[in-house]
């Protein structure tokens, strides 16, 4: 399947020092809390879901994988609720108020 | 009313009681202040000290405040927290704050102050358990420092004797059996001169525990004990350290910076201030641990893994959930069925199981868990990180129940069979049992003879 450009945009970006990805099969060496952001970036901006049971490295290692993944999948509108804000090394923490 | 043991359990158990109107006696068989592993609380152990009355103690004493725990990956460049947080009677969640203590000081000032609400503190070693015909326990035999033994007669055995498992030893409780974590072995010290967080709350809290993650059953610990001193320890497997024939020391040396590359600028030199400590990382569960006339209480009944301190934690809070079914118990009631305390017994172990659960997903599938901890269910897992953990606290919750999807585990607790599967991972069918009548008696000589 087809990377989306902002999707592969993402993943060059989060690789440190490392240059764009060329190759599909190439080691996207995006390590283990990277790869947090890069799920919650794919469930929030994308609005796929990514199951639990997918959650292992090897989903995760190349384009082509991550493609493989990814195209099994129907992205749906992000909604509000999945939509938390991702902050940089910090876990999203929503301190919940009961409505009055 | 006697509690064997005067460490945290005991004597929060000890002064739940009082609550109740029993005045116990501790039967410790050690003189205090004395050194113990297992220094940090999560925010539940700090409601439940709350709730005993010793913030304002806590305070004065100037314990570490602890606001959360980071836990770096393998790289030592990325990091996880989890803060420390709270749930009113409403369950709304706020964030919090608890503890980390020098177990010599903390576990003083919990004995003590159980004297001074009302318990007496004998020294002296629970060495047999004395059974009634029916098998109800009713006394123990002690050994006073001064050799004599004697018969002491009582209501009920609370056994809060730690890793010790005095009635489990005994064979008073079902067996016991080895748990998942039998294969690890802990080393650790305290050192000057490590480097904190910079901050005064939050993930940047200077005196947050920091758990460095290098693989698998490879982990090192970092947890503040006051202005100076930090506990360090790591966690390797216990073939790891008899293949290099070092001594501990040597070994806690040479290898402390290899489990994670932060641990160097944490800990920029090995100022050790004491010496450093061995204990094999086993793990075990005992089943039937509640009976006529005995509970056992906290490590006493099952030891998982150190790795999220919940120890100290599940102890006091057993203490507390068990305080008002002692008093019914000796105001004559749950007298009739076969185990006066089944529902507690079941209560407690599926507390644990939760905590099992959610122990094994973090080994056996770290990323998965830390998607889970940063993105899937935050809050949940702040809960199970605070120790609330109970059927009363919401558990088990989605994230438990996505545990246990991944793991492929189910819970049965329709029989007294329940709580499998223990020791699955090494032991599919059935964990191996712990041998009973074992003439080893301390951890050390345990490792030694492994």
């Amino acid at each position: 399947m087809e990377i989306p450009p902002k999707l592969k945009e993402y993943i060059d970006n989060n690789r440190g020092s490392l240059p764009p990805v060329t190759d599909p099969d190439e080691p996207l060496q995006i390590d283990s809390l990277g790869l947090i952001r890069l799920v919650a970036f794919l469930e929030n901006d994308f609005g796929y879901r990514i199951e639990d049971e997918e959650l292992i490295a090897e989903n995760f290692a190349t384009l082509r994988s991550l493609g493989e993944l990814l195209a099994t999948k129907t992205p749906t509108a992000p909604t509000a609720e999945t939509k938390r804000p991702v902050e940089e090394g910090i876990p999203t923490f929503t301190v919940k108020r009961s409505e009055p | 009313m006697l509690i064997i043991g005067g460490g945290p359990g005991g004597s929060a158990m000890a002064m739940f009681l009082v609550r109740e109107g029993i005045k116990p006696v501790i039967l410790e068989q050690e003189e205090f202040p004395r050194f113990h592993i297992g220094e940090s609380l999560t925010g539940e152990a700090g409601q439940v000290l709350r709730r005993l009355g010793f913030e304002d103690e806590m305070v004065k004493r100037e314990h570490p405040v602890k606001h959360g725990v980071k836990v770096f990956g393998t790289s030592g460049q990325n990091s996880w927290f989890v803060p420390v947080s709270a749930r009113d009677k409403e369950w709304n969640l706020s964030l919090s704050t608890t503890w980390q203590v020098r177990r010599s000081d903390f576990d003083t000032m919990m004995l003590k102050e159980a004297e001074a609400r009302g318990a007496t503190v004998m020294r002296g070693t629970a060495t047999k358990p004395l059974l009634a015909d029916d098998g109800t326990v009713r006394g123990v035999t002690v050994r006073w420092p001064d050799g004599k033994s004697e018969d002491i007669e009582t209501q009920m055995v609370l056994d809060c004797s730690g890793q010790a498992t005095f009635l489990a030893n005994q064979r008073v409780t079902g067996p016991k059996y080895l748990g998942n974590y039998d294969k690890q072995v802990a080393f650790f010290s305290q050192v000057t001169g490590a480097v904190r967080g910079s901050g005064t709350s939050g993930e940047e809290a200077k005196d947050n525990t920091l758990i460095f993650y290098a693989k698998k059953f490879h982990w090192a610990w970092f947890i503040p004990l006051d202005k100076d001193v930090v506990s360090v320890g790591m966690i390797t497997p216990n073939a790891d350290f008899l293949a290099k024939k070092q001594t501990p020391e040597e070994f806690f040396r040479n290898e402390f910076y290899n489990i994670n590359p932060e641990l160097r600028n944490r800990v920029p030199e090995m100022n050790l201030v004491e010496k450093v400590h061995v204990i094999p990382n086993y793990s075990y569960q005992v089943r039937g641990f509640c009976g006529k006339g005995f509970i056992c209480i906290g490590d006493a009944h099952r030891f998982i893994d150190p790795i999220f301190s919940f120890g100290v934690s599940v102890t006091m809070r057993e203490a507390e959930f068990a305080a008002p079914l002692v008093r019914e118990y000796l105001g004559g009631s749950r007298r009739n069925g076969e185990n006066p305390f089944a529902e507690h017994q079941l209560f407690c172990e599926k507390a644990i199981d939760n905590l099992e659960d959610m122990i094994d997903l973090f080994w056996e599938q770290p990323f998965a868990f830390a998607t889970f901890v940063y993105h899937r269910y935050p809050d949940q897992l702040t809960d199970a990180f605070a120790s609330r953990i109970y059927p009363t606290e919401h558990q088990p919750s989605p994230a438990i129940i996505a545990f246990r999807k991944l793991l492929k585990r189910t819970r049965e607790y329709d029989n007294d069979d329940y709580s499998v599967p223990i020791g699955s991972r090494f032991h599919p069918e059935r964990a191996a049992l712990w041998e009973p009548n074992s003439p080893v008696g301390t951890t050390e000589q345990w490792m030694g003879a492994r």
